[in-house]
């Protein structure tokens, strides 16, 4: 490799160089379509976040129709309050989706957009925080269940760990997708703010 | 393709000042600087595709700016559906550092096209290889290059 260090005489225009560079740097590449595009693309992720919660409800309910009737039978009660619980999350799911949408981001007003998706992201966290203390108080209701059960003890204990560790792991996955989300609804807010602040 | 224009808006923002600046050393204002900013990101964009990694990004990126500004057509249409731009005029010396900017740009701006091109990548501290692999001409020949082009500089020193 073969540097010419040599530069000698050159220095004004080297500092005249580093100038011109401090100075674009500084600098950001306007374009509203290349930002609706980057936009857009998180907003797509929020949509598919959505579309998998849709789906685990739908799996879960038909599972819990199955484990809790079928497998491990437990009170008919607790089995109508569970999909209750589930049914109640996909309703809010449907329901809240409507207020995203990456279509609309491309194409849409977006001082409307960002609205709709501050009005989403307040649903959302108002969701997390009822949805806590419910799903603790069904674990409760799942472990007396499991422990007024007929079942032998060894079969009992089994599941409770079981059912302890998969709810313990899906609730840290769970928390990790939403966090993401969220992250991905609060850039796309900021995102607009800037863009719609420009002359 | 959402993966696609992800990694050119990153590798856009990242190369920014390198790309515009090379447009501005090539363009006579403002508008020109732009046109030729446009032209050189939407070649970028078509060249992605084909590009091998077989040289570094950066190399591959001011090979393209290059390129473009030494045989831009200056009578294109321009396309002011997608406009992209740094919203900035360096062509406007309203300070003290707009002023030495502008020194750099007249200077450099007085060498051939071609010269330009190896000038700048001299003065960005980039090793001789480098500079040819770029422009695509040997090491010695930038080595030559660069000699001429300095003392052409610095006759330009002494006249102004």
């Amino acid at each position: 490799m073969i540097m010419d260090k040599n530069i000698e005489g050159f220095e004004e225009l080297k500092s005249q160089v580093e100038m011109l560079k401090n100075k674009l740097s500084k600098e950001e590449i306007i374009n509203e379509r290349l930002m609706r595009k980057t936009m857009s693309t998180r907003v797509n992720d929020v949509e598919r976040y959505l579309y998998k919660v849709c789906a685990m409800g739908i799996v879960a309910m038909t599972l819990v129709a199955f484990d809790f009737l079928v497998l491990f039978p437990l009170s008919i009660w607790f089995v109508i309050a569970t999909e209750v619980l589930l049914l109640g999350c996909l309703v809010f799911v449907y329901f809240n989706k409507k207020l995203v949408s990456s279509d609309n981001i491309m194409s849409g007003n977006l001082i409307e957009e960002r609205r709709r998706l501050v009005r989403f992201k307040k649903r959302e966290i108002r969701y997390f925080f009822i949805s806590v203390p419910l799903l603790i108080g069904w674990g409760t209701w799942l472990t007396l269940e499991i422990l007024g059960s007929a079942a032998e003890k060894d079969e009992m204990y089994a599941f409770l760990i079981g059912a302890g560790i998969g709810g313990a792991v899906g609730f840290i996955v769970g928390t990790r997708m939403f966090r993401k989300m969220l992250s991905n609804v609060n850039d796309v807010i900021s995102q607009i703010e800037e863009l719609t602040e420009q002359p | 393709m959402e993966k696609n224009e992800r990694l050119f808006a990153d590798i856009v923002e990242s190369n920014k000042s390198a790309i515009y600046s090379v447009c501005y050393m090539f363009a006579k204002n403002a508008d020109e600087a732009d046109d030729l900013f446009q032209e050189i990101l939407i070649n970028l964009w078509k060249g992605m595709g084909t590009f091998r990694e077989e040289s570094k990004i950066s190399t591959w990126i001011w090979r393209v700016s290059f390129n473009t500004c030494i045989s831009a057509d200056r009578k294109r249409k321009r396309d002011k559906s997608v406009r992209l731009s740094m919203d900035i005029n360096l062509y406007d010396t309203h300070d003290e550092d707009s002023r030495q900017i502008k020194m750099l740009h007249d200077r450099v701006h007085r060498l051939k096209p071609f010269d330009r091109a190896i000038v700048m990548l001299w003065l960005e501290g980039m090793p001789y290889d480098e500079i040819a692999a770029v422009v695509g001409i040997t090491v010695k020949n930038v080595s030559v290059r660069l000699v001429r082009i300095k003392e052409e500089l610095k006759r330009m020193n002494n006249n102004d």
